[in-house]
């Protein structure tokens, strides 16, 4: 509706301002060389208006023609202005609306992504946990079937190990004498299988 | 029994190699004392006899002079080598004799009165001995106690 009305506002002034111009281009046809000939010949020879009255009519018409125009151009400039401000305010407000869908539909976008996200960081947080779970047993599992591994080693060749190492160590060190009560202590323990088998070589 | 009764060997003597040498030393004497008896000049000196036999005629109250008292004494020595119970002892060093004394006597003193010992060196038991009798092993090494204790050792070592 607003737009009608604009329209025919500006037909309006485009058929003032073509009037003007008509109704000027009137005047300078009547005005022109055959006319003041004829007028001339009127005053000097019975015509009508002389010189300075056309003069003076020509100089209101123009003045006239030069304040429609300036008047049409001041409506015009009124009108285009007018326009532009209500095309820039419908625009400002269509640009809102769409920005607002726009931005609704991306708020959506980016709630949904955010679900997406989180359900994605809570699935890998428990499989990186499930698998530090199965790694770390899997660690404490072969840990302990080294240290088995290596008790059992270190078992089947401790003694000759011990023995080796002290027989290094000590070798021409080895006090016997210091061994006296140890070996006393071991054939009293075994004394009757000892002096059963003495007594059976007698 | 089967040694004669009176016959006992002294500490000094403790391995048959020892016996075989006092032995052999008597027969020495023996031979040399006979040969004077029967004339023969041979121009050497009365052999000279060892602490160890000095000391088993003074406590055996025997006068090697007396050609009686020799082959009496040498055929106890003898019986004594026959029949005298080998123990063998192996130490994982040399021993001292104060050490094999101390054993001798125990054997002595709790099986027969003229056990004699064995000595051999086995450097891998390190530690302790091992004996052996006629027909059984009797292990006290340092090898032997720590394998009989391995699994406990070995825990607290790891």
């Amino acid at each position: 509706m607003e737009i009608n009305t604009e329209l025919a506002l500006f037909l309006v002034a485009i058929s003032s301002i073509l009037a003007a111009l008509l109704s000027f281009i009137w005047v300078a046809v009547r005005l022109g060389p055959k006319g003041r000939r004829n007028g001339a010949n009127h005053t000097n020879n019975g015509e009508l208006f002389d010189d300075n009255f056309r003069n003076e009519l020509r100089e209101r018409g123009i003045t006239r023609f030069e304040r429609t125009l300036d008047q049409n151009a001041t409506f015009l400039q009124q009108d285009l202005h007018s326009i532009g401000e209500e095309v820039t305010e419908f625009i400002k407000e269509r640009a809102g609306d769409i920005l607002k869908e726009e931005f609704s539909e991306q708020k959506k976008a980016i709630a949904t992504a955010q679900q997406h996200l989180a359900q994605t960081f809570l699935q890998v947080d428990s499989a990186i946990k499930q698998q530090q779970k199965e790694i770390s047993a899997q660690y404490l599992k072969e840990l302990q079937a080294e240290k088995e591994r290596r008790l059992q080693d270190f078992s089947a060749n401790m003694a000759e190990i011990v023995t080796k190492h002290v027989e290094q160590t000590l070798s021409t060190h080895m006090d016997i004498g210091q061994q006296m009560k140890y070996i006393l202590a071991n054939l009293e323990a075994n004394k009757q299988a000892i002096v059963e088998d003495i007594k059976r070589e007698i | 029994m089967k040694s004669e009764p009176g016959v006992q060997l002294i500490d000094a003597i403790m391995t048959p190699i020892e016996l075989g040498k006092m032995l052999r030393e008597v027969f020495t004497l023996d031979e040399f004392l006979n040969a004077k008896f029967h004339g023969i000049q041979s121009g050497l000196k009365l052999p000279a006899i060892s602490p160890a036999l000095q000391s088993i005629i003074n406590a055996q109250n025997i006068n090697l002079l007396l050609p009686d008292h020799r082959n009496r004494f040498k055929q106890q020595l003898d019986f004594v080598r026959r029949t005298a119970p080998v123990v063998q002892v192996s130490f994982g060093a040399e021993p001292s004799r104060q050490a094999l004394r101390v054993l001798v006597r125990w054997f002595r003193e709790n099986g027969h009165p003229n056990t004699l010992i064995s000595v051999g060196v086995q450097p891998h038991i390190a530690g302790g001995c091992i004996v052996r009798t006629t027909t059984k092993t009797f292990d006290f090494s340092l090898q032997k106690l720590l394998q009989s204790n391995q699994s406990e050792f070995a825990k607290k070592l790891i």
